[in-house]
C-alpha cells in the first residue's frame, strides 16, 4: 500500500512527528506536541489516546518494550515508538505539506512575500 | 475537591475494551498534567467516548435510537447556540458555551430523559451517551454559574434516583422520591439569583410539572399492570381442563405440568385445574357422565 495515500488527522500527524526522534509515553507526547506547535495544540487525554489507538491499529506506531532506567521509570507508563511504516507515512505527509508550502510561496501567500506587497 | 475521582467515574463512558487499554494511562496523564481546564477535559472525554461508542455500536443501531439521539443532539446544539448568542462577557465565561442558567437547567432535564430512554431500552448507547453528555454539561454549567451545593446535591440525587427507579422495583417510592428531589433541587436553584443569574421560573415549573406527570403516569401504569391477572404461568390455568398423564403429570394447552390431587388420577382422564402452588397445579377429576 502506498503510504502517501494514508489519511491522517492533525492529531495523528502531530503524534507521529513527536515520536520522530524516539519513543515517548503519553504525557511526553502531549508535551512534545505542545512544544512543537508553540503551545497552539494541546492534546487532551481522550483525543490523544483515541489517536494512539488508531495509530496502533494501523501499525504506524507500536508499544515499546524497552524501559528507561528503573530509577527514572514509572511502571504505569507505556512507551510508544514509530514503526517503519509509520515513519514512511509521516515522511510522505511532511513532503505533501512541503509541496503545499512551495505552492503557497509561489502564490506569494507567505509573510515574506506578503510584506513586499505595496 | 480533587478532580480525579470524577474523571475516573466518567471513564465509564468509554467502551470497556478502550477503558481497560487506555483508562489508567488517561488517568495518569490527567494527574501529571497539573491543572488544565476541567471543562475541556470533560468535554474531550465525552466527545471521544461518544465516538468510541459509536464505532462499537455501528451496525446494531436501530432507527428509533438514531431518532432519539438526533433529537437529543439537536436540542443540545440548539441550546448551546442560544447560549452563545446570550453570552455575557466577564469572569463567568462558561462551560460548553452554555451561558444562561435556564439553558443549563434544560440540558439537565433533557439528559435525564435521554438516560431514562437508554435504560428503558438498553443497547442503543447513543441516547445514553447523549444523555450523559447533556446532563453532565448542564450540571457542570450550573455549578460554574454558581449554583449552591444544596441545589446541585438535590439535582444529582434526583438523577440517580430516577435512573435507579427504572431498574429497581420499589412500587413507585423511588419515583416519588426522585420527583421530590428534583422539585426541591429546582427550587433551590433560585438561591443563586442574587448573583444576577436565575433560572426561568416558567421553565422550571414546566419541566418539574412535566417530569412529575410523566413519572406519576409511569408509576400508575406499572401499578395497574401489576394488578392485572396473570396472562401466563400457572395462575392463568386455573379453571382450565387438562388431561391426566402418568407420574403425577397433566397436559394442558400442549404443556406438561406436575400436578397433585386428593384422589388417584387415571392416565387419560380429564381433570379441572383448581389452583396452583408454585409451578405445581392443583387438580380434581371431572365427574364422568
Amino acid at each position: 500500500m502506498d503510504v502517501s495515500s494514508e489519511k491522517l488527522t492533525a492529531a495523528e500527524f502531530h503524534i507521529l512527528i513527536s515520536l520522530g526522534d524516539g519513543e515517548r509515553h503519553g504525557y511526553g507526547i502531549m508535551q512534545e506536541v505542545a512544544r512543537g506547535s508553540d503551545g497552539s495544540i494541546r492534546l487532551a487525554p481522550g483525543t490523544l489516546y483515541r489517536a494512539i489507538k488508531r495509530l496502533l491499529t494501523d501499525g504506524l506506531i507500536e508499544e515499546s518494550e524497552e524501559r528507561p532506567a528503573p530509577e527514572a521509570d514509572d511502571e504505569r507508563r507505556r512507551y510508544y515508538r514509530l514503526t517503519g511504516r509509520g515513519r514512511g507515512v509521516a515522511q510522505a505527509e511532511a513532503r505533501r505539506l512541503e509541496r503545499l508550502v512551495h505552492v503557497a510561496k509561489q502564490k506569494q501567500l507567505l509573510p515574506a512575500f506578503v510584506e513586499g506587497l505595496p | 475537591m480533587s478532580f480525579e475521582p470524577l474523571y475516573r467515574l466518567l471513564l465509564l463512558a468509554y467502551p470497556s475494551a478502550f477503558r481497560r487499554r487506555f483508562g489508567a494511562e488517561m488517568l495518569q496523564l490527567v494527574r501529571e498534567a497539573g491543572n488544565p481546564s476541567r471543562v475541556r477535559l470533560i468535554l474531550d472525554l465525552l466527545i471521544t467516548a461518544g465516538q468510541e461508542r459509536w464505532l462499537e455500536a455501528r451496525g446494531r443501531i436501530s432507527p428509533s435510537s438514531l431518532c432519539a439521539a438526533a433529537l437529543t443532539g439537536g436540542l443540545c446544539a440548539s441550546l448551546l447556540r442560544l447560549g452563545n448568542h446570550a453570552a455575557p462577557s466577564g469572569s463567568r465565561a462558561l462551560a460548553f458555551g452554555v451561558i444562561d442558567a435556564t439553558m443549563a437547567y434544560v440540558l439537565v432535564v433533557a439528559g435525564v430523559y435521554a438516560l431514562i430512554a437508554e435504560l428503558s431500552a438498553p443497547g442503543a448507547f447513543v441516547p445514553g451517551i447523549m444523555g450523559l453528555a447533556s446532563a453532565a454539561s448542564g450540571l457542570l454549567a450550573l455549578h460554574t454559574l454558581g449554583a449552591g451545593e444544596l441545589a446541585m446535591g438535590l439535582l444529582l440525587g434526583s438523577v440517580a434516583v430516577f435512573l435507579a427507579s427504572v431498574k429497581v422495583p420499589a412500587h413507585g417510592l423511588l419515583t416519588e422520591l426522585g420527583v421530590v428531589l428534583f422539585l426541591t433541587g429546582s427550587l433551590a436553584l433560585f438561591d443563586f439569583g442574587r448573583g444576577g443569574l436565575a433560572v426561568s421560573k416558567p421553565v422550571v415549573a414546566a419541566a418539574s410539572g412535566l417530569t412529575a406527570l410523566l413519572f406519576t403516569v409511569m408509576a400508575r401504569v406499572g401499578a395497574a399492570a401489576r394488578r392485572q391477572p396473570a396472562l401466563s404461568g400457572a395462575d392463568e390455568l386455573v379453571g382450565r381442563i387438562a388431561e391426566a398423564r402418568g407420574l403425577g403429570q397433566v397436559v394442558v394447552h400442549g404443556e406438561r405440568w406436575q400436578a397433585v390431587a386428593d384422589v388417584p388420577l387415571f392416565p387419560g382422564s380429564r381433570v379441572e385445574i383448581v389452583g396452583a402452588r408454585g409451578l405445581r397445579l392443583l387438580v380434581r377429576p371431572l365427574a364422568t357422565a
